[in-house]
């Protein structure tokens, strides 16, 4: 089953090389619209209850000279990922081509990211995660570098050789691990059991540093953001959906999954410097955001706010003063806020790429009175925008209270920094609200409101961002089981 | 005087070597009867053919025990018997390629192929050689080959440069080899490098100044040839004036020889020597080659060139494995060929080293691969009216491949990647393997310095990926000719690069065999 | 007799001069007999040590060397001529074509 849905996309991306070049974005889109369907068996087929158990497990001999295997299997942090992907995924290819036609290869290479991204999120071996993780790269680097906007091809660089730079130091991380237990594996279950580098040393520091360049250049983490604005800005609107709402993600995920379960002694020394690191991630995005012209570029930097919760809730669940109650509550909030930051992003930069479709420009200072000229599109931005600084009863407010929740019970002066970087980010997102949609429409008089397919790929976004803002519970849920595997293997080392 | 007997079986692991010079007399003879206008399309099927019945044999003796042969003068084990099979393969994509790249210059000629066969028959010999004047004689006749194949397009001054650069620089480290050869041979008494390792432990004792110059210059004659920093003066120059098939054999399978040969030349006589010295010696030649091989490469703009810079920085990555081979066993004796049983005695040392060897060949076979193919693209796309100028390998030429022919773009997108060393090709895992015995032979820093190099390389790479893909067509690019050997070629190294990667399967089978045999 | 050092303080005296004279020397032929000299004290030692030893082994490698010499002379002779035919000189300062 879990193969299937991680090889399903490949499939559809031959189909497309068969049939005529006009039928490619049919194709790609009816691949994803499976595939979607398939991530959605795949979650009814798993034990909601049972989110710490790996689920439907597969393995197949792969390298077995370098104790490699093919071990696919999901559990609660997997599977809200690899839905979101799926579901991205769709959405993007759905919408694809409302701004301009692309050529099959460009739904190809969703196609492929598709399959990298969720086979990233459902593998329990550490090469073949690394595979995966880098397979992911080289479909995006040419979405931006061939399809972006003016400045693509030194934004695509730029993107690569950070993240490539980040990979190489993920190599390392891993062969150390690889090489910690006898006889040398690379399967993760086997590897936590086995514990090698519980306790603080020389290695677990060094494996740690190494994880936290890999993971802190995706999630991003200040000073290591730089790629990011150039990446989003010059990226499609396609691209720049899958970039945020699903490439961060590897971050977070790569914390939760792998740094803090092997290394989590070493992680908790260092827990304290981490934790400012996030604090100030968090103010200085929800800041500079609020200094951007450019309506994608302020999106983007919201991003690095949002994701400092993340690694501001890896610090907290590391942590061994905190009682493991709030720890446990950090992390799942982590998790949910990866989610949740998928979605609202996603239709960010969505309802971004629809506003620059029509008035042609993404200066804030240019668009104005948004409202009164096409009524539908600049609620459902509002809305968005609202669920994105955290209104009760949208997603992210769940998620970040969690958070903030639990960083109080360790350091109070983080959860006051992350509510000052609330209050900014809400100041932010209102003055932009403020600018684009109220006022004159003289600009933008006779612009269409959403068409179907916008329409379609809005609403799905939204409905999820209020269902789960209203009914954080089943997911939650799952999440926790997870959580609390990776609590329970924290907590047997000492 | 009573003459030695020498079985059949002493004949045996020569049989590749055999093959490919009755191939290459074959097409010389043949060469007789054409006159200057006869088709000549059935010479580089007929070297492919032969090298790849040559590669097959190979990979068959990959399973035979390990034995010594020709009472000691060489060695055949799964080894040298896998770094043939290395060799064929990239004889045999070379020579798919040149066949269009002679034919559009009008000098298709038996003598061409020929000297490719001799060149690989050398390198399969340089394999097996067990002893410093074997070893020297088969490096001459691979360099002697290589020479005239540099050369061997007379029109122009470039190739008769590159011809007469690498001439000077081949004989040059010949002799400083040979000189060295000479010196060990008279601190212990004996040229087999069996032999030596008692006398060579007294010899350091009574005699180290000997010893260690001795040692010193062989090794740095192996530095000259796999092209090492400070060593790799005109090789660019070299790469960048010899025939782009030429330099695509000798990128590939000259290199894999003289690892070959320098691997097991301290391999043999290193438990003679402090275990310090070859440690040294290479970790700091594999931190200048890697470092000065990516810098060298960045500002390129001749992909030809960035390509013989990029053969630089991964010798520096070879010669990274090479030292992780000495960092684990501090004079740990163990010998080289069967005399010893194989079993579960294994140390831990020994199992370390025979990943260490298993990382290496791997890494060549993949680097094979992938360079011979990218030599291959680079080929289809020079023009001789170009040359001259300079300008037959500019990335210009690149641009906006990827509307023209999607297939060879997709081809030469795949090469960088894997010389870059991104999943999920076959440059990674050699990469991998490499990385992975050199972090557990606690070269750490050294690894740290090789990842970080590798990810400079990325940017070189990529600016090729970047012209492809990112760039118009230029106005007046000329016609793009097809040929179907260099495209088979190119489809070639690009499967194998591709799944390689992904499932690299038997080879790793082999690679059990061959790393194990030797390093205990 | 004449001792064994004799011939080996020799023999890395041309060795050096023939490396020096690679290295500085600008007449691609001078630089050709360098090469040549080289090979030439390896020889001398060899046979030097053969002396020393009282076995074959050097005194056959010298033979080997000989002859691989003559055939490493014949090809690089080629070059040159076709160094000088290309471009009427062989001076190594004019072979510039390829620049770092």
């Amino acid at each position: 089953m879990l193969s299937l849905l991680i090889f399903f996309p490949l499939v559809g991306v031959l189909v497309m090389y068969l049939l005529p070049k006009r039928v490619g974005r049919t194709v790609a889109t009816v691949t994803s619209g499976v595939e979607l369907a398939l991530a959605g068996v795949m979650a009814l087929l798993i034990d909601w209850s049972r989110g710490g158990v790996l689920q439907l497990e597969e393995r197949v001999a792969w390298v077995p000279t370098l104790g490699a295997s093919y071990h696919v299997a999901v559990d609660g942090l997997s599977v809200p990922l690899i839905l979101l992907t799926a579901l991205l995924t769709f959405l993007s290819l759905l919408y694809s081509g409302v701004e301009e036609e692309r050529p099959p290869t460009f739904h190809a290479m969703f196609l492929v990211m598709e399959t990298a991204l969720i086979g990233l999120f459902s593998t329990q071996d550490l090469l073949l995660f690394y595979l995966f993780w880098e397979a992911s790269l080289v479909p995006m680097y040419f979405i931006i570098g061939v399809w972006g906007h003016a400045d693509r091809v030194k934004a695509a660089l730029k993107f690569f050789l950070f993240t490539r730079l980040g990979g190489l130091a993920l190599l390392l991380a891993i062969l150390g691990l690889y090489l910690g237990v006898e006889p040398h594996t690379f399967d993760i279950p086997t590897l936590v059991r086995a514990q090698p580098y519980a306790g603080t040393s020389t290695a677990a520091a060094l494996i740690l540093l190494c994880f936290l360049i890999a993971f802190g250049i995706k999630l991003p983490v200040v000073p290591l953001h730089t790629w990011l604005p150039d990446a989003h800005t010059d990226a499609p609107t396609e691209g720049s959906v899958l970039l945020a709402g699903v490439l961060l993600k590897m971050g977070g995920y790569g914390l939760v999954r792998l740094a803090l379960p092997t290394v989590g002694d070493m992680l908790a020394e260092w827990a304290l410097v981490l934790a400012i690191l996030a604090v100030v991630s968090g103010l200085y995005g929800a800041a500079v955001a609020m200094a951007q012209e450019d309506l994608k570029r302020l999106v983007a930097y919201s991003s690095v706010n949002h994701m400092a919760y993340v690694l501001l809730a890896v610090a907290v669940a590391a942590m061994l003063g905190a009682g493991s109650e709030a720890r446990q509550a950090a992390l799942t909030g982590a998790m949910y806020q990866l989610v949740a930051h998928g979605l609202t992003t996603g239709a960010l930069f969505f309802l971004v790429g629809m506003i620059a479709r029509r008035a042609g420009t993404r200066e804030i200072s240019k668009l104005s009175g948004l409202w009164g000229a096409v009524p539908v599109l600049g609620t459902v931005l509002a809305v968005v925008m609202f669920a994105s600084l955290g209104l009760p009863g949208l997603a992210h407010f769940a998620a970040e209270v969690q958070i903030v929740l639990g960083a109080l019970a360790v350091w109070w002066w983080a959860a006051a920094g992350m509510l000052l970087a609330v209050l900014l980010t809400t100041a932010m997102f209102v003055w932009t609200l403020q600018r684009v949609l109220m006022g004159r429409s003289d600009g933008l008089k006779g612009l269409k409101d959403l068409s179907a397919r916008e329409g379609v790929t809005a609403a799905a976004l939204l409905v999820l961002l209020v269902v789960l803002g209203i009914f954080p519970g089943p997911l939650a849920k799952l999440i926790e089981g997870a959580t609390e595997q990776v609590r329970a293997a924290v907590l047997t080392r000492r | 005087m009573n003459l030695p007997t020498l079985t059949s079986a002493d004949f045996f692991p020569m049989l590749p070597a055999i093959i490919m010079v009755v191939g290459a007399c074959i097409l010389l003879l043949s060469e007789v009867f054409l006159s200057a206008h006869s088709s000549r399309g059935y010479q580089a099927v007929l070297t492919a053919i032969t090298a790849v019945i040559a590669g097959v044999v190979a990979l068959k003796m990959v399973f035979e025990p390990a034995r010594e042969v020709f009472l000691g003068f060489g060695a055949l084990d799964p080894f040298s018997s896998f770094l043939t099979f290395v060799v064929c393969v990239a004889l045999a994509l070379a020579t798919l390629t040149s066949a269009g790249f002679l034919r559009k210059r009008g000098a298709e000629r038996g003598e061409f192929y020929a000297l490719m066969l001799f060149a690989t028959a050398g390198m399969s010999l340089l394999a097996i050689s067990n002893e410093l004047i074997t070893l020297f004689v088969n490096l001459e006749v691979l360099s002697i080959s290589t020479y005239a194949l540099t050369s061997f397009l007379r029109r122009g001054t470039r190739p008769s440069e590159a011809g007469f650069k690498y001439f000077i620089l081949g004989a040059f480290s010949s002799a400083v080899l040979l000189y060295g050869a000479a010196l060990l041979y008279g601190a212990t008494g004996t040229t087999h490098l069996t032999g030596m390792v008692l006398p060579l432990a007294n010899a350091v004792r009574t005699n180290p100044a000997l010893v260690y110059t001795g040692a010193l210059l062989v090794a740095a004659g192996f530095a000259f040839k796999v092209a090492a920093v400070p060593f790799h003066m005109w090789t660019p120059d070299v790469y960048e004036g010899a025939p782009t098939p030429v330099t695509a054999l000798m990128s590939a399978g000259v290199k894999a020889a003289a690892f070959a040969a320098l691997v097991r030349v301290f391999v043999t006589v290193g438990p003679g020597l402090d275990p310090q010295l070859p440690l040294t010696l290479f970790s700091t030649l594999a931190l200048l080659t890697m470092v000065a091989g990516n810098l060298l490469a960045i500002p390129q703009r001749n992909v030809k060139r960035m390509l013989a810079y990029s053969s630089i920085a991964h010798a520096g990555y070879l010669l990274l494995g090479v030292a992780a081979l000495f960092a684990t066993a501090p004079g740990e004796a163990f010998s080289l060929l069967g005399s010893t049983s194989l079993g579960t005695t294994a140390t831990p040392q020994a199992v370390a080293r025979a990943e260490a060897l298993r990382g290496i060949l791997f890494y060549l076979l993949a680097y094979t691969v992938t360079a011979v193919g990218a030599f291959g693209v680079v080929s289809v796309l020079e023009r001789r009216e170009d040359e001259e100028r300079g300008t037959a390998w500019d990335l210009e030429r690149f641009s906006g491949l990827a509307q023209r022919r999607p297939g060879w773009a997709f081809a030469m997108a795949a090469f960088m990647l894997s010389l870059a060393g991104i999943p999920p090709t076959v440059g990674f895992l050699g990469k991998l393997l490499i990385f992975r015995s050199a972090v557990d032979a606690g070269l750490i820093g050294l690894t740290i310095i090789a990842v970080l190099s590798s990810a400079a390389g990325v940017y070189y790479y990529l600016r090729v990926v970047v012209y492809m893909y990112m760039r118009p067509v230029p106005e007046g690019a000329h016609a793009l000719e097809r040929n179907w050997m260099t495209e088979f070629a190119l489809v070639v190294s690009t499967v194998a690069v591709v799944v390689l990667g992904i499932a690299p399967g038997p080879v790793t089978e082999w690679l059990v065999q061959a790393g194990h045999l030797l390093g205990r | 007799m004449v001792p064994i050092s004799y011939y080996l303080i020799l023999a890395a005296a041309l060795f050096c001069l023939g490396m020096f004279g690679v290295l500085i020397r600008r007449n691609a032929l001078v630089v050709f007999m360098c090469v040549e000299l080289m090979l030439n004290a390896a020889n001398l030692t060899f046979l030097a040590f053969a002396k020393q030893n009282g076995d074959f082994t050097g005194h056959v490698s010298a033979f080997f060397v000989i002859a691989v010499a003559a055939a490493e002379a014949s090809i690089g002779l080629a070059i040159v001529i076709a160094v000088f035919r290309s471009r009427g000189s062989i001076n190594i300062e004019d072979m510039r074509t390829m620049k770092y």
